[in-house]
Protein backbone atom coordinates (compact mmCIF):
# COMPACT_ATOMS: atom_id res chain seq x y z
CA UNK A 1 0.00 0.00 0.00
CA UNK A 2 1.00 3.68 -0.86
CA UNK A 3 1.91 6.03 2.10
CA UNK A 4 -0.79 8.18 1.28
CA UNK A 5 -3.62 5.65 1.84
CA UNK A 6 -5.96 4.74 4.62
CA UNK A 7 -8.60 1.70 5.27
CA UNK A 8 -11.72 3.21 6.82
CA UNK A 9 -14.82 0.75 7.37
CA UNK A 10 -18.09 1.40 6.77
CA UNK A 11 -20.95 -0.64 8.92
CA UNK A 12 -22.28 -2.65 9.31
CA UNK A 13 -23.68 0.01 11.87
CA UNK A 14 -24.18 3.27 9.49
CA UNK A 15 -27.19 5.52 10.02
CA UNK A 16 -27.78 5.18 6.67
CA UNK A 17 -28.21 1.59 6.41
CA UNK A 18 -31.56 0.22 6.56
CA UNK A 19 -29.38 -3.30 6.66
CA UNK A 20 -25.80 -4.27 7.55
CA UNK A 21 -23.18 -4.31 5.39
CA UNK A 22 -19.56 -3.70 5.64
CA UNK A 23 -17.38 -2.13 3.08
CA UNK A 24 -13.75 -1.03 3.38
CA UNK A 25 -13.06 1.98 1.94
CA UNK A 26 -9.76 2.33 0.68
CA UNK A 27 -9.25 5.80 0.61
CA UNK A 28 -6.12 8.57 -0.94
CA UNK A 29 -6.72 11.35 0.79
CA UNK A 30 -10.86 12.37 0.46
CA UNK A 31 -11.45 10.08 -2.85
CA UNK A 32 -11.74 6.00 -2.45
CA UNK A 33 -9.39 4.12 -4.87
CA UNK A 34 -11.04 0.60 -3.75
CA UNK A 35 -14.43 -0.70 -1.92
CA UNK A 36 -14.31 -4.25 -0.30
CA UNK A 37 -17.82 -5.84 0.38
CA UNK A 38 -18.18 -8.21 3.22
CA UNK A 39 -21.69 -9.17 3.57
CA UNK A 40 -22.90 -12.12 6.28
CA UNK A 41 -24.12 -10.28 9.26
CA UNK A 42 -27.43 -11.25 8.64
CA UNK A 43 -27.47 -14.59 7.09
CA UNK A 44 -29.68 -16.57 9.25
CA UNK A 45 -29.77 -19.83 6.70
CA UNK A 46 -33.36 -19.98 5.89
CA UNK A 47 -32.81 -22.03 2.68
CA UNK A 48 -32.28 -25.03 4.97
CA UNK A 49 -35.55 -24.57 6.48
CA UNK A 50 -36.79 -26.76 3.72
CA UNK A 51 -35.61 -29.60 5.34
CA UNK A 52 -38.26 -29.01 8.57
CA UNK A 53 -41.00 -27.47 6.83
CA UNK A 54 -43.32 -28.70 4.19
CA UNK A 55 -43.71 -26.88 0.81
CA UNK A 56 -47.58 -25.00 2.22
CA UNK A 57 -45.33 -23.75 5.44
CA UNK A 58 -42.51 -22.83 3.86
CA UNK A 59 -44.74 -19.96 2.38
CA UNK A 60 -44.47 -18.31 5.88
CA UNK A 61 -40.43 -18.67 5.58
CA UNK A 62 -40.01 -17.41 1.79
CA UNK A 63 -42.45 -13.72 3.35
CA UNK A 64 -39.93 -13.40 5.92
CA UNK A 65 -36.92 -13.33 4.10
CA UNK A 66 -37.10 -10.03 3.76
CA UNK A 67 -39.74 -6.99 5.30
CA UNK A 68 -40.13 -5.26 2.00
CA UNK A 69 -39.98 -7.42 -1.05
CA UNK A 70 -41.74 -9.70 1.64
CA UNK A 71 -45.01 -10.34 -0.78
CA UNK A 72 -42.96 -11.07 -3.70
CA UNK A 73 -40.76 -13.34 -2.54
CA UNK A 74 -43.84 -15.03 -1.16
CA UNK A 75 -45.08 -14.70 -4.89
CA UNK A 76 -43.00 -16.01 -6.58
CA UNK A 77 -42.30 -19.01 -4.39
CA UNK A 78 -45.36 -20.15 -4.87
CA UNK A 79 -45.25 -20.12 -8.53
CA UNK A 80 -42.00 -21.73 -8.58
CA UNK A 81 -43.49 -24.61 -6.89
CA UNK A 82 -47.15 -24.26 -8.54
CA UNK A 83 -44.68 -25.01 -11.71
CA UNK A 84 -43.64 -27.69 -10.56
CA UNK A 85 -47.03 -29.27 -9.41
CA UNK A 86 -49.10 -27.88 -12.39
CA UNK A 87 -51.49 -26.06 -10.61
CA UNK A 88 -53.30 -23.58 -12.79
CA UNK A 89 -53.95 -20.27 -10.62
CA UNK A 90 -57.22 -18.93 -11.17
CA UNK A 91 -57.34 -15.40 -12.91
CA UNK A 92 -58.87 -13.23 -10.13
CA UNK A 93 -55.85 -14.86 -7.50
CA UNK A 94 -53.19 -13.84 -10.28
CA UNK A 95 -55.40 -10.20 -10.65
CA UNK A 96 -55.64 -9.68 -6.57
CA UNK A 97 -51.25 -10.86 -6.59
CA UNK A 98 -50.36 -8.04 -9.06
CA UNK A 99 -52.07 -5.83 -7.12
CA UNK A 100 -50.54 -6.62 -4.04
CA UNK A 101 -46.96 -6.84 -5.73
CA UNK A 102 -47.60 -3.09 -7.05
CA UNK A 103 -48.90 -2.11 -3.74
CA UNK A 104 -45.47 -3.65 -2.32
CA UNK A 105 -43.46 -1.76 -5.04
CA UNK A 106 -45.04 1.66 -4.18
CA UNK A 107 -44.70 0.89 -0.64
CA UNK A 108 -40.96 0.13 -1.35
CA UNK A 109 -40.28 3.21 -3.66
CA UNK A 110 -41.67 5.53 -1.08
CA UNK A 111 -39.79 4.07 1.73
CA UNK A 112 -36.25 4.21 -0.63
CA UNK A 113 -37.07 8.02 -1.49
CA UNK A 114 -37.17 8.79 2.30
CA UNK A 115 -34.04 6.93 3.16
CA UNK A 116 -32.33 8.90 0.16
CA UNK A 117 -33.15 12.38 1.45
CA UNK A 118 -31.93 11.22 4.72
CA UNK A 119 -28.66 9.96 3.22
CA UNK A 120 -27.67 13.74 2.35
CA UNK A 121 -29.64 15.12 5.56
CA UNK A 122 -32.72 15.97 3.74
CA UNK A 123 -34.51 15.39 6.55
CA UNK A 124 -37.98 16.69 6.17
CA UNK A 125 -38.13 15.27 2.92
CA UNK A 126 -37.48 11.84 4.67
CA UNK A 127 -40.19 12.31 6.89
CA UNK A 128 -42.75 13.55 4.56
CA UNK A 129 -42.42 10.18 2.03
CA UNK A 130 -42.93 7.90 5.27
CA UNK A 131 -46.01 9.55 6.39
CA UNK A 132 -47.06 8.77 2.75
CA UNK A 133 -46.09 5.25 2.96
CA UNK A 134 -48.26 4.91 6.45
CA UNK A 135 -51.17 5.33 3.78
CA UNK A 136 -49.83 2.59 1.77
CA UNK A 137 -49.55 0.45 4.66
CA UNK A 138 -53.25 0.99 5.71
CA UNK A 139 -54.37 -0.41 2.53
CA UNK A 140 -52.14 -3.00 2.68
CA UNK A 141 -53.43 -3.78 6.42
CA UNK A 142 -57.17 -3.10 5.30
CA UNK A 143 -57.19 -5.74 2.88
CA UNK A 144 -54.54 -8.63 4.01
CA UNK A 145 -54.22 -7.98 7.56
CA UNK A 146 -50.73 -7.25 7.81
CA UNK A 147 -48.60 -3.91 7.09
CA UNK A 148 -45.40 -5.24 6.30
CA UNK A 149 -46.06 -8.84 5.67
CA UNK A 150 -49.32 -9.41 3.88
CA UNK A 151 -49.38 -13.11 4.29
CA UNK A 152 -51.62 -13.60 1.61
CA UNK A 153 -50.24 -15.77 -0.69
CA UNK A 154 -50.49 -19.85 -0.47
CA UNK A 155 -49.35 -22.26 -2.99
CA UNK A 156 -52.65 -22.13 -5.03
CA UNK A 157 -53.63 -18.98 -5.08
CA UNK A 158 -54.32 -16.57 -2.36
CA UNK A 159 -55.26 -16.92 1.22
CA UNK A 160 -58.02 -14.43 1.51
CA UNK A 161 -60.35 -12.90 -0.96
CA UNK A 162 -61.11 -9.26 -1.43
CA UNK A 163 -64.55 -7.66 -0.61
CA UNK A 164 -65.86 -4.99 -3.13
CA UNK A 165 -66.02 -2.63 -0.65
CA UNK A 166 -62.86 -3.19 0.45
CA UNK A 167 -61.58 -2.42 -3.31
CA UNK A 168 -63.86 0.75 -3.61
CA UNK A 169 -62.07 2.22 -0.41
CA UNK A 170 -58.46 1.05 -1.59
CA UNK A 171 -59.41 3.35 -5.06
CA UNK A 172 -60.27 6.11 -3.15
CA UNK A 173 -56.73 5.76 -0.66
CA UNK A 174 -54.46 5.81 -4.17
CA UNK A 175 -55.88 8.82 -5.75
CA UNK A 176 -55.45 10.48 -2.26
CA UNK A 177 -51.91 8.81 -2.60
CA UNK A 178 -51.31 9.81 -6.07
CA UNK A 179 -51.62 13.44 -5.24
CA UNK A 180 -49.72 13.90 -2.69
CA UNK A 181 -46.64 11.69 -4.31
CA UNK A 182 -46.57 13.55 -7.09
CA UNK A 183 -45.68 16.83 -4.17
CA UNK A 184 -43.25 14.87 -2.72
CA UNK A 185 -41.46 13.59 -5.56
CA UNK A 186 -41.90 17.30 -7.28
CA UNK A 187 -39.04 17.98 -4.49
CA UNK A 188 -37.01 15.45 -5.46
CA UNK A 189 -37.20 16.29 -9.60
CA UNK A 190 -36.41 19.82 -9.36
CA UNK A 191 -34.77 20.94 -6.01
CA UNK A 192 -31.60 22.60 -6.84
CA UNK A 193 -29.89 21.15 -3.35
CA UNK A 194 -30.99 17.58 -4.19
CA UNK A 195 -29.73 17.80 -7.61
CA UNK A 196 -26.21 19.02 -5.75
CA UNK A 197 -25.66 15.36 -3.87
CA UNK A 198 -27.21 13.61 -6.78
CA UNK A 199 -26.34 14.17 -10.15
CA UNK A 200 -22.71 13.14 -11.39
CA UNK A 201 -22.43 10.93 -8.58
CA UNK A 202 -21.72 7.47 -8.85
CA UNK A 203 -22.21 6.35 -12.51
CA UNK A 204 -22.48 3.53 -14.01
CA UNK A 205 -21.91 3.32 -18.23
CA UNK A 206 -24.21 0.96 -19.89
CA UNK A 207 -21.45 -1.40 -20.62
CA UNK A 208 -20.40 -1.64 -16.93
CA UNK A 209 -23.99 -2.20 -15.92
CA UNK A 210 -25.00 -4.75 -18.20
CA UNK A 211 -21.11 -6.58 -17.90
CA UNK A 212 -21.13 -6.50 -14.27
CA UNK A 213 -24.94 -7.94 -13.93
CA UNK A 214 -26.74 -5.25 -12.19
CA UNK A 215 -30.71 -5.87 -12.38
CA UNK A 216 -33.69 -3.59 -12.11
CA UNK A 217 -33.39 0.27 -11.35
CA UNK A 218 -29.73 0.51 -11.08
CA UNK A 219 -29.58 -1.54 -14.07
CA UNK A 220 -32.42 0.39 -16.02
CA UNK A 221 -30.85 3.93 -15.00
CA UNK A 222 -27.72 3.42 -17.12
CA UNK A 223 -29.80 3.22 -20.04
CA UNK A 224 -30.79 -0.91 -20.60
CA UNK A 225 -34.12 -1.42 -21.13
CA UNK A 226 -34.56 -4.61 -18.92
CA UNK A 227 -37.59 -5.30 -16.52
CA UNK A 228 -38.49 -9.08 -15.20
CA UNK A 229 -42.35 -7.93 -15.65
CA UNK A 230 -42.15 -8.22 -19.42
CA UNK A 231 -41.67 -11.80 -18.78
CA UNK A 232 -45.75 -11.55 -18.78
CA UNK A 233 -45.92 -13.62 -15.23
CA UNK A 234 -49.34 -13.56 -13.38
CA UNK A 235 -51.38 -11.28 -14.93
CA UNK A 236 -48.61 -8.66 -16.66
CA UNK A 237 -49.24 -9.89 -20.11
CA UNK A 238 -52.81 -8.91 -19.44
CA UNK A 239 -52.20 -5.24 -18.35
CA UNK A 240 -50.93 -2.21 -20.60
CA UNK A 241 -47.54 -0.72 -18.36
CA UNK A 242 -44.44 0.32 -19.47
CA UNK A 243 -40.58 -0.31 -18.37
CA UNK A 244 -39.13 2.84 -17.28
CA UNK A 245 -35.30 3.53 -18.64
CA UNK A 246 -32.80 6.53 -18.17
CA UNK A 247 -29.75 7.20 -19.74
CA UNK A 248 -27.73 9.39 -16.99
CA UNK A 249 -26.22 6.23 -15.35
CA UNK A 250 -25.71 8.67 -11.63
CA UNK A 251 -27.66 8.46 -8.23
CA UNK A 252 -30.10 11.27 -10.11
CA UNK A 253 -31.56 8.97 -12.93
CA UNK A 254 -31.27 5.84 -10.18
CA UNK A 255 -33.65 8.20 -8.46
CA UNK A 256 -35.71 9.37 -11.42
CA UNK A 257 -36.38 5.38 -12.33
CA UNK A 258 -37.72 4.88 -8.55
CA UNK A 259 -39.94 7.79 -9.34
CA UNK A 260 -41.44 7.20 -12.70
CA UNK A 261 -41.82 3.55 -11.58
CA UNK A 262 -43.76 4.62 -8.88
CA UNK A 263 -46.11 6.57 -11.18
CA UNK A 264 -46.18 3.39 -13.57
CA UNK A 265 -47.16 1.59 -10.01
CA UNK A 266 -50.06 3.40 -9.14
CA UNK A 267 -51.24 2.92 -13.33
CA UNK A 268 -50.74 -0.45 -12.65
CA UNK A 269 -52.94 -1.00 -9.32
CA UNK A 270 -55.94 1.05 -10.76
CA UNK A 271 -55.99 -0.78 -13.85
CA UNK A 272 -56.10 -3.71 -11.51
CA UNK A 273 -58.66 -2.22 -9.27
CA UNK A 274 -61.00 -2.13 -12.64
CA UNK A 275 -61.03 -4.46 -14.50
CA UNK A 276 -60.94 -7.45 -11.68
CA UNK A 277 -62.23 -10.37 -12.66
CA UNK A 278 -64.43 -12.51 -10.35
CA UNK A 279 -64.52 -16.02 -9.46
CA UNK A 280 -62.62 -18.02 -7.52
CA UNK A 281 -59.28 -17.29 -5.40
CA UNK A 282 -57.31 -20.70 -5.15
CA UNK A 283 -56.77 -24.28 -6.94
CA UNK A 284 -56.59 -27.20 -5.03
CA UNK A 285 -53.23 -28.59 -4.21
CA UNK A 286 -52.98 -32.46 -4.45
CA UNK A 287 -49.77 -34.52 -4.42
CA UNK A 288 -46.14 -33.68 -3.72
CA UNK A 289 -44.01 -31.61 -5.80
CA UNK A 290 -41.60 -33.08 -7.71
CA UNK A 291 -38.66 -32.13 -10.52
CA UNK A 292 -36.90 -28.57 -10.75
CA UNK A 293 -38.05 -25.26 -11.14
CA UNK A 294 -36.86 -21.70 -11.77
CA UNK A 295 -39.06 -18.53 -11.83
CA UNK A 296 -38.23 -15.00 -12.64
CA UNK A 297 -39.83 -12.00 -10.45
CA UNK A 298 -38.96 -8.11 -10.64
CA UNK A 299 -38.67 -6.70 -7.22
CA UNK A 300 -38.54 -3.00 -6.14
CA UNK A 301 -34.96 -3.48 -6.43
CA UNK A 302 -34.55 -5.91 -9.33
CA UNK A 303 -34.66 -9.16 -10.56
CA UNK A 304 -35.29 -12.08 -7.96
CA UNK A 305 -34.70 -15.50 -9.23
CA UNK A 306 -36.51 -18.40 -7.12
CA UNK A 307 -35.35 -21.83 -7.90
CA UNK A 308 -37.08 -25.14 -6.37
CA UNK A 309 -36.34 -28.56 -6.75
CA UNK A 310 -38.78 -31.66 -5.07
CA UNK A 311 -38.12 -34.91 -4.90
CA UNK A 312 -41.62 -36.68 -4.38
CA UNK A 313 -42.03 -35.85 -0.80
CA UNK A 314 -43.66 -33.09 1.02
CA UNK A 315 -40.59 -31.63 2.01
CA UNK A 316 -38.71 -29.82 -1.05
CA UNK A 317 -34.76 -30.89 -1.43
CA UNK A 318 -33.82 -27.37 -2.36
CA UNK A 319 -34.65 -23.83 -2.13
CA UNK A 320 -32.70 -21.33 -3.68
CA UNK A 321 -33.20 -18.05 -3.98
CA UNK A 322 -31.22 -15.37 -5.76
CA UNK A 323 -31.99 -11.74 -4.68
CA UNK A 324 -31.18 -8.43 -6.93
CA UNK A 325 -29.26 -6.58 -4.07
CA UNK A 326 -26.71 -9.80 -4.64
CA UNK A 327 -26.22 -9.23 -8.20
CA UNK A 328 -26.19 -5.28 -7.91
CA UNK A 329 -23.07 -5.72 -5.40
CA UNK A 330 -20.49 -5.54 -8.09
CA UNK A 331 -22.00 -2.56 -9.85
CA UNK A 332 -21.80 -1.03 -6.45
CA UNK A 333 -17.71 -1.62 -5.86
CA UNK A 334 -17.29 -0.02 -10.02
CA UNK A 335 -19.27 2.93 -8.76
CA UNK A 336 -17.32 3.78 -5.91
CA UNK A 337 -14.51 3.74 -7.12
CA UNK A 338 -13.32 7.73 -7.41
CA UNK A 339 -15.89 9.54 -5.65
CA UNK A 340 -15.69 10.99 -2.53
CA UNK A 341 -16.02 9.68 1.46
CA UNK A 342 -19.23 12.10 1.73
CA UNK A 343 -21.09 10.14 -1.55
CA UNK A 344 -20.31 6.89 -0.45
CA UNK A 345 -23.61 7.10 1.75
CA UNK A 346 -25.65 8.10 -0.99
CA UNK A 347 -24.45 5.68 -3.59
CA UNK A 348 -24.34 2.37 -1.37
CA UNK A 349 -28.07 3.79 -1.02
CA UNK A 350 -28.90 4.24 -4.33
CA UNK A 351 -28.48 0.57 -5.26
CA UNK A 352 -31.08 0.47 -2.54
CA UNK A 353 -29.25 -2.24 -0.74
CA UNK A 354 -31.76 -5.10 0.85
CA UNK A 355 -29.02 -7.19 2.55
CA UNK A 356 -31.71 -9.81 4.29
CA UNK A 357 -32.36 -11.00 1.08
CA UNK A 358 -28.98 -10.94 -0.38
CA UNK A 359 -28.01 -13.23 2.78
CA UNK A 360 -31.37 -15.14 4.01
CA UNK B 1 -36.95 28.61 -7.96
CA UNK B 2 -35.41 25.23 -7.57
CA UNK B 3 -33.99 26.03 -4.76
CA UNK B 4 -37.36 25.99 -2.71
CA UNK B 5 -39.60 23.45 -4.20
CA UNK B 6 -40.32 22.28 -0.45
CA UNK B 7 -42.21 25.72 0.10
CA UNK B 8 -45.50 24.04 -0.84
CA UNK B 9 -44.90 21.28 1.01
CA UNK B 10 -44.11 22.97 4.25
CA UNK B 11 -46.95 24.87 4.05
CA UNK B 12 -49.48 22.50 3.89
CA UNK B 13 -48.03 20.85 6.45
CA UNK B 14 -48.05 23.53 9.00
CA UNK B 15 -51.69 24.64 8.33
CA UNK B 16 -53.18 20.90 8.64
CA UNK B 17 -52.87 18.71 11.76
CA UNK B 18 -49.98 16.57 12.60
CA UNK B 19 -50.08 13.83 10.55
CA UNK B 20 -49.03 11.51 14.33
CA UNK B 21 -51.51 10.62 16.79
CA UNK B 22 -51.32 11.90 21.03
CA UNK B 23 -50.43 8.42 22.01
CA UNK B 24 -50.91 6.88 24.83
CA UNK B 25 -54.20 9.39 24.65
CA UNK B 26 -55.50 8.79 20.77
CA UNK B 27 -55.28 4.90 19.86
CA UNK B 28 -54.94 3.22 16.82
CA UNK B 29 -58.15 1.71 15.81
CA UNK B 30 -57.32 -1.42 14.15
CA UNK B 31 -59.01 -2.79 11.01
CA UNK B 32 -61.35 -5.28 10.87
CA UNK B 33 -59.22 -7.67 9.08
CA UNK B 34 -55.97 -6.79 11.12
CA UNK B 35 -54.21 -9.78 12.68
CA UNK B 36 -53.38 -8.88 16.21
CA UNK B 37 -54.17 -11.87 18.39
CA UNK B 38 -55.05 -15.63 18.20
CA UNK B 39 -58.23 -16.11 20.43
CA UNK B 40 -59.82 -19.42 21.16
CA UNK B 41 -63.10 -19.85 21.93
CA UNK B 42 -62.99 -23.61 23.14
CA UNK B 43 -66.51 -24.44 23.22
CA UNK B 44 -66.48 -26.85 20.47
CA UNK B 45 -62.98 -28.22 20.65
CA UNK B 46 -62.29 -31.79 20.02
CA UNK B 47 -58.45 -32.08 20.94
CA UNK B 48 -58.16 -32.91 17.33
CA UNK B 49 -54.42 -30.80 17.35
CA UNK B 50 -54.88 -29.86 13.69
CA UNK B 51 -53.88 -26.19 14.61
CA UNK B 52 -50.72 -27.38 16.59
CA UNK B 53 -49.56 -29.78 13.48
CA UNK B 54 -50.24 -26.34 11.10
CA UNK B 55 -48.34 -24.08 13.57
CA UNK B 56 -45.24 -23.05 11.52
CA UNK B 57 -43.01 -22.29 14.50
CA UNK B 58 -44.55 -24.52 17.35
CA UNK B 59 -46.83 -21.89 19.59
CA UNK B 60 -49.90 -23.67 19.82
CA UNK B 61 -49.94 -27.32 22.37
CA UNK B 62 -52.47 -29.38 23.05
CA UNK B 63 -53.12 -31.46 25.55
CA UNK B 64 -55.75 -34.45 25.33
CA UNK B 65 -55.69 -35.76 28.37
CA UNK B 66 -55.58 -32.38 30.57
CA UNK B 67 -57.87 -30.74 27.48
CA UNK B 68 -56.28 -27.45 27.50
CA UNK B 69 -54.99 -25.03 24.78
CA UNK B 70 -51.70 -23.26 25.00
CA UNK B 71 -50.37 -20.23 23.17
CA UNK B 72 -47.00 -19.25 22.99
CA UNK B 73 -47.83 -15.27 22.25
CA UNK B 74 -43.90 -14.80 21.33
CA UNK B 75 -43.58 -17.77 18.73
CA UNK B 76 -46.68 -16.58 17.16
CA UNK B 77 -46.25 -14.97 13.86
CA UNK B 78 -50.37 -13.89 13.25
CA UNK B 79 -50.37 -15.77 10.31
CA UNK B 80 -53.34 -17.17 10.72
CA UNK B 81 -52.87 -20.59 9.40
CA UNK B 82 -54.51 -22.47 13.11
CA UNK B 83 -57.60 -20.49 12.62
CA UNK B 84 -58.68 -21.90 8.71
CA UNK B 85 -57.26 -25.36 9.65
CA UNK B 86 -59.93 -25.57 12.69
CA UNK B 87 -62.57 -28.11 11.70
CA UNK B 88 -64.80 -26.29 14.24
CA UNK B 89 -64.24 -22.44 14.25
CA UNK B 90 -62.93 -22.55 18.08
CA UNK B 91 -60.16 -19.65 16.68
CA UNK B 92 -60.59 -16.47 15.60
CA UNK B 93 -57.92 -13.38 14.77
CA UNK B 94 -58.81 -10.09 16.30
CA UNK B 95 -56.81 -7.11 15.79
CA UNK B 96 -55.68 -6.14 19.39
CA UNK B 97 -51.83 -6.17 19.17
CA UNK B 98 -50.04 -7.97 22.51
CA UNK B 99 -48.39 -5.18 24.78
CA UNK B 100 -45.07 -5.70 25.69
CA UNK B 101 -44.21 -8.07 28.46
CA UNK B 102 -41.17 -7.83 30.85
CA UNK B 103 -41.22 -11.86 30.58
CA UNK B 104 -42.16 -14.47 28.00
CA UNK B 105 -44.77 -17.11 28.92
CA UNK B 106 -47.40 -19.70 28.04
CA UNK B 107 -51.03 -18.97 27.74
CA UNK B 108 -53.23 -21.61 28.65
CA UNK B 109 -57.10 -22.15 27.71
CA UNK B 110 -58.42 -24.56 29.00
CA UNK B 111 -61.87 -26.49 27.53
CA UNK B 112 -65.20 -25.59 29.19
CA UNK B 113 -66.23 -29.03 31.66
CA UNK B 114 -69.64 -27.88 30.19
CA UNK B 115 -71.75 -26.08 27.95
CA UNK B 116 -72.04 -22.33 29.03
CA UNK B 117 -76.18 -22.07 29.56
CA UNK B 118 -76.89 -19.85 26.45
CA UNK B 119 -75.09 -22.15 24.26
CA UNK B 120 -77.18 -25.01 25.91
CA UNK B 121 -80.32 -23.55 25.09
CA UNK B 122 -79.66 -22.56 21.38
CA UNK B 123 -78.38 -26.36 20.93
CA UNK B 124 -81.96 -27.12 22.58
CA UNK B 125 -83.92 -24.46 19.88
CA UNK B 126 -81.87 -25.70 16.97
CA UNK B 127 -82.56 -29.40 18.16
CA UNK B 128 -86.49 -28.70 18.15
CA UNK B 129 -86.56 -26.98 15.05
CA UNK B 130 -85.08 -29.79 13.26
CA UNK B 131 -86.97 -32.04 14.89
CA UNK B 132 -90.21 -30.54 13.87
CA UNK B 133 -89.38 -29.80 10.45
CA UNK B 134 -88.40 -33.25 9.87
CA UNK B 135 -91.78 -34.03 11.59
CA UNK B 136 -93.77 -31.44 9.32
CA UNK B 137 -92.42 -32.55 6.48
CA UNK B 138 -92.51 -36.33 7.18
CA UNK B 139 -96.33 -35.89 8.25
Amino acid sequence: MSPNRTVIPFGPQHPVLPEPVHLDLVMEDERVVEAIPSVGFVHRGLERLVEKKDFNEMVFVAERICGICSFIHAAAYCTAVEALMGIEVPERAQYLRVFWSELSRVHSHLLWLGLLADSFGFESLFMHSWRLREKVLDIAERTTGGRVIFGASKVGGIRRDVTLGAIREARRYVAGIEAESGRITDVFRQDASVKRRLVGVGVLSREDAYSLGAVGPTLRASGVDWDSRKLGYGAYGRLDWRTVVETGGDCYARCMVRVRELEESYRIIKQVMEGLPSGAVEAKVAGNPKGEAFVRFEQPRGEVVHYVRGNGTKNLQRLRVRTPTFANIPALVKMIQGCELAAVPVIVLSIDPCISCTER
Amino acid sequence: MSEMRMTGLIVRSMLSKPATRLYPFAKREPFPATRGRVVPYLQWCNSCTLCQMRCPTGAIKVNREEKTWRIDRFRCILCGACVSSCMKRCLAMDGAYAAPEPKKGVEVFSRPAEMEPWVKELVDRVRKAVAAQVAGGSG
